[in-house]
């Protein structure tokens, strides 16, 4: 008979739970212990650990974050899809886009910037969402910029052709408007209209001279990027992001993040569709 | 009106905001200068820039003294923070004692993580005479990646006589405790009996250390 010993015991999972919550803000509950469990073995045996006491002394020794990155990347999920986290998106429609609109002057443009952006779901889906959902699209402009340090999700987001898992979240009624299928392919192309309606470009969050020029934004989505950063650079990356929003510019970090854990630089807000975070108007 | 896209990145600056033509690296002397600019943004800008300059580290906390605004002192605790090295240390080591409350934390931050510059600097502030020092002093191990920290707890426990603080070290040592540290911290129930915070805080560290040693 083959007995699995387990790698931790409750009380450790419970401290290691803590641990990582101050870290990431990520929370387990009891019913994750497997899980975790799981994806800590597997760290363990990467870096030749046999025990999690000494496994957890090295992790909280690794100030530089590298453990803490791989980690926290098996413990994440890394997928993205169309409308992921759709509250966001909402309350950019319902309550945020018409807050930036009236402090814009006429013929001003709403300037919009997710970052990172991966293989493109997300600045697509913030164009949709628009077009579908915000009537003022008519009389305002509004630009999206899309970023990302990976060049090669770079250009598949340029692409613009997904698969049915990354369209699940799609109402049928927008993927038939806005995709059209690819003959003998279970995948779907995002019009040229959508497409060319969003600036990619590469940028290093992590790096103060890339982004320098990505400047005057009033809306950032910055979506479960930066629980992988360790704490410098968390605080150098939301310095950053301050500096390139527009004052009352808002940004909407992923739904397990707080900017208030990294960096007092900006304000609650709270709307009916979600929590966000606001540039205040004057420094 | 729709979507549209904007012709190019470099268009994305607006006539008339000095702070925003960031293109070429600027050298630490004219950087220095802007610390004075009455423009809050240009000195925040400024400060950043500062981030690649060692030398920077002096007139950045000497800056912290007198700016006025929360998110340009933002900015110069995460200049210090990138920058890092002893100097930085010894600069902001003294802000623990700061009433700014702000200040304080921020100094924390950094310095939490500052390991090997902090190590010479432990044992003297868990020795402080300022019993809110001495808890400054572990809130910074919280987050500090540092292998001496169960010593100083260690240490600590045997010689502190503030509730608080013996309370704060034995919530740390729920994290980091070894079974060597178990009389120590049995020994804070009998020193400070009926305080039911610190009972739960004790037998909690207690039944976390153990339960990594098959207890």
């Amino acid at each position: 008979m083959v007995v699995e010993m387990s790698v931790f015991n409750r009380d450790e999972f419970e401290k290691f739970r803590d641990f990582f919550y101050r870290k990431t803000g990520i929370w387990f509950d009891d019913k994750k212990f497997d899980f975790v469990e799981r994806r800590i073995e597997e760290r363990m045996s990467a870096v030749a650990y046999d025990s999690f006491r000494s496994y957890f002394a090295f992790l909280r020794m690794d100030f530089k974050g590298g453990e803490m990155e791989q980690l926290t990347n098996l413990l994440t999920v890394n997928e993205t899809y169309f409308y992921r986290e759709e509250y966001q998106f909402k309350c950019l429609v319902n309550s945020v886009l018409d807050e930036v609109a009236r402090r814009k002057k006429p013929g001003e443009a709403i300037r919009i910037w997710s970052v990172p952006c991966s293989t493109g779901e997300e600045p697509y889906s913030i164009a949709l969402y628009l077009l579908e959902h915000w009537p003022a699209i008519n009389d305002r402009d509004v630009a999206i910029m899309a970023s990302d340090i990976d060049t090669v999700v770079l250009s598949k987001a340029k692409r613009g052709i997904y698969g049915v898992r990354s369209l699940q979240n799609l109402p049928e009624s927008v993927r038939e408007h806005y995709f059209s299928a690819r003959p003998g392919r279970d995948e779907w192309e995002i019009s040229n209209d959508i497409k060319e309606a969003i600036e990619f470009s590469q940028v290093n969050l992590n790096d103060l001279q890339s982004h320098k020029q990505m400047r005057n934004f009033d809306v950032i989505f910055c979506r479960n990027v930066l629980i992988y950063f360790d704490e410098v650079s968390r605080r150098k990356v939301a310095e950053g992001l301050f500096d390139a929003m527009n004052p009352g510019g808002f940004i909407l970090l992923g739904h397990s993040e707080s900017m208030s854990r990294i960096s007092p630089l900006f304000r609650v807000r709270k709307f009916p569709d979600a929590m966000i975070y606001q540039k205040p108007l004057t420094l | 009106m729709a979507l549209v896209k904007k012709e190019s990145v470099d268009n994305t600056e607006e006539k008339g905001q000095p702070a925003q033509k960031r293109h070429v690296l600027r050298g630490p002397g004219g950087l220095l200068e802007q610390l004075n600019d009455p423009t809050p943004q240009v000195r925040r800008w400024a400060i950043r820039d500062l981030s690649a300059f060692a030398e920077a580290v002096k007139p950045l906390c000497q800056h912290l003294k007198s700016e006025p605004v929360e998110v340009v002192r933002e900015a110069v605790f995460t200049s210090l923070a990138t920058i890092g090295g002893r100097e930085v240390v010894e600069c902001l080591v003294p802000l623990l004692r700061s009433e700014d409350a702000a200040m304080r934390n921020n100094a924390i931050e950094v310095l939490q993580q500052l390991p090997e510059e902090m190590e010479s600097h432990m044992e003297m502030l868990l020795e402080d005479e300022d019993v809110d020092v001495r808890g400054f002093a572990i809130d910074i191990m919280n987050g500090l990646g540092h292998a001496k920290i169960p010593e100083w707890l260690a240490t600590l426990l045997t010689t502190e006589e503030d509730l608080n603080v013996c309370a704060k070290a034995a919530e740390s040592l729920a994290e980091v405790g070894l079974p060597t540290h178990i009389p120590a911290l049995q020994g804070l129930l009998r020193r400070f009996p009926d305080v039911p915070y610190l009972t739960f805080t004790v037998e909690l560290a207690i039944r976390r250390i153990a339960a990594g040693n098959g207890g």
